[in-house]
């Protein structure tokens, strides 16, 4: 795991329009809130043992500056987003374009 | 994303599906091509339909909002050819009002959704919050989709024909197993053969020989769909209680909720144990994980809420409740690792270990959906194990 960041967030879903990404899937650390920004990309390694998964690794892929502008789950737009809960994020900003499904989004 | 059409064309917006049904309802190749919904104000107006003069244009984001439009028409009958009522601002889709600003129906769905489609659960959703693909003219979305299940059978019957104007047959089938859900037999076989007879006139004679019988075929097919779905739907959820199915949740125990979720109010479970065994697992580094299971009838009074934005991957309901009440109402609680070794049983893997959320995410893209039978297997055997009744 990378714990140099406070908030990561692993999407499931991405589509990208120009400076315009949205995302949808889990947040894997912390709590977003609009205005999160996220400043790396890292691909995420799952890691499989005979009894199932171990401690994820992480490939450093480069770095983004991608600001949360809305957060939508469970039919609203709400303003927070904890670990464990999915939800999409809006985001604008540079480094969309290299976002897919297998990787984390990470921030401050 | 936008949609348009025009007043006297065949729509340009909408599936595959739709634009085969606005194509059979004006002819083919301009022989018999009568206009059957947006021409009407047009006879009035004095227009010249078979010369095909366009006089409006309209284009819709995906919910209906006007964007556009051209022509100076009186007009009520906008997107998708449904009355618009500007007082209200909302259209008249028979059942319900829509509401394009909020995508929304005004209203609830008088039917209860499929079990083994989250999406139909929720029942305020316009098309399954997918209008670029479904379509939901009666107003009751379930109804909507089995319409479109008939559609898909009736059209594969149909284009074996090889002939454009079954489509047309086809688009009746649809109408006729949109009415068949939830109604009286007798009363739909009277229309069926009344939207027979309109189908059947819109073709040639020599077609409709053919189109008849496969016509026909694809609305015998379209009522057993409907009818084994109807029937599965009851088999499945025990005939009553919530009008949902029973619901899974893997957590640890005592688990309170995520702060954002108990301030939203909302409890997420799935349809799937398989789901909900994962969820435990991964719960289980943070105290005991467990798998709670509620029926129906234990979730009496519980509202559902809009299910979140990965739902279907995971087959995910959310409930109008707390993660606590939803302990409290579970008639059947077992160990994360009792819930895997019933799936084990069942001949599916589920992992022991899922150290963190990335692992969880892939976990998840792999789970199995398991069938309607397989799901009672593993009720009856989680029952079994704690000698509930």
């Amino acid at each position: 795991m990378n714990k140099d960041y406070d908030v990561e967030f692993g999407p499931k879903r991405v589509t990208c329009s120009g400076e315009r990404v949205s995302v949808e899937g889990y947040v894997f650390r912390g709590t977003i809130l609009p205005g999160q920004r996220f400043t790396f990309l890292s691909e995420s390694l799952v890691n499989r043992t005979p009894e199932g998964y171990g401690p994820s690794s992480r490939r450093p892929i480069g770095e983004i500056d991608l600001t949360v502008e809305s957060i939508y789950a469970y039919g609203r737009f709400i303003e927070e987003l904890s670990s464990g809960v999915s939800g999409k994020l809006e985001l604008i900003g540079t480094g969309g374009g290299q976002i897919t499904p297998d990787m984390v989004l990470c921030g401050h | 994303m936008q949609h348009a059409h025009t007043l006297n064309e065949p729509r340009s917006h909408g599936s595959r599906d739709q634009r085969a049904r606005a194509k059979a309802s004006h002819g083919n190749a301009g022989d018999e091509a009568p206009l059957i919904r947006e021409p009407l104000h047009q006879h009035r107006d004095g227009n010249d339909i078979t010369a095909g003069a366009v006089t409006d244009t309209y284009e819709y984001d995906a919910f209906g909002n006007l964007i556009a439009s051209t022509g100076t028409t009186p007009n009520t009958y906008l997107y998708r050819g449904e009355r618009y009522d500007s007082d209200l601002g909302l259209y008249y889709l028979r059942a319900r009002w829509f509401n394009p600003v909020t995508g929304r129906f005004m209203t609830r769905d008088p039917y209860q959704g499929s079990i083994y489609d989250p999406a139909s659960l929720h029942r305020y959703n316009y098309s399954r919050a997918n209008p670029v693909n479904f379509i939901d003219p009666s107003g009751r979305a379930a109804a909507t989709e089995y319409a479109q299940l008939a559609l898909n059978v009736a059209a594969r019957v149909t284009l074996v024909g090889a002939e454009v104007s079954a489509v047309g047959c086809a688009y009746f089938s649809l109408g006729s197993a949109t009415d068949l859900v939830g109604q009286n037999i007798g009363q739909q076989i009277t229309q069926l053969s009344l939207l027979w007879q309109g189908c059947a006139a819109k073709i040639t004679a020599r077609k409709l020989y053919k189109n008849a019988a496969i016509g026909l075929l694809g609305i015998g097919a379209g009522r057993l769909l409907g009818a084994g779905i109807g029937w599965l739907l009851e088999g499945a959820e025990g005939g009553g209680g919530t009008g949902f199915p029973t619901l899974f949740r893997g957590t640890s125990e005592g688990f309170p909720g995520s702060p954002a979720l108990q301030r939203l109010g909302i409890t997420p479970t799935s349809t799937n144990p398989a789901v909900g065994t994962l969820f435990a697992t991964y719960s289980g580094q943070y105290g005991n994980g467990v798998l709670q299971i509620a029926s129906p009838a234990a979730l009496n009074g519980i509202e559902l809420t809009e299910a979140n934005v990965l739902a279907s991957a995971e087959g995910e309901v959310a409930l109008s409740t707390t993660p606590a009440d939803f302990a409290a109402r579970a008639e059947t609680t077992i160990s994360a690792a009792d819930a895997r070794a019933i799936l084990q049983d069942m001949g599916y893997s589920s992992p022991g270990q899922i150290y963190d959320l990335d692992a969880l995410r892939q976990a998840l893209a792999e789970v199995p959906t398991l069938t309607a039978e397989e799901i009672q297997q593993f009720i009856n055997a989680a029952s079994n194990l704690v000698g509930a009744p």
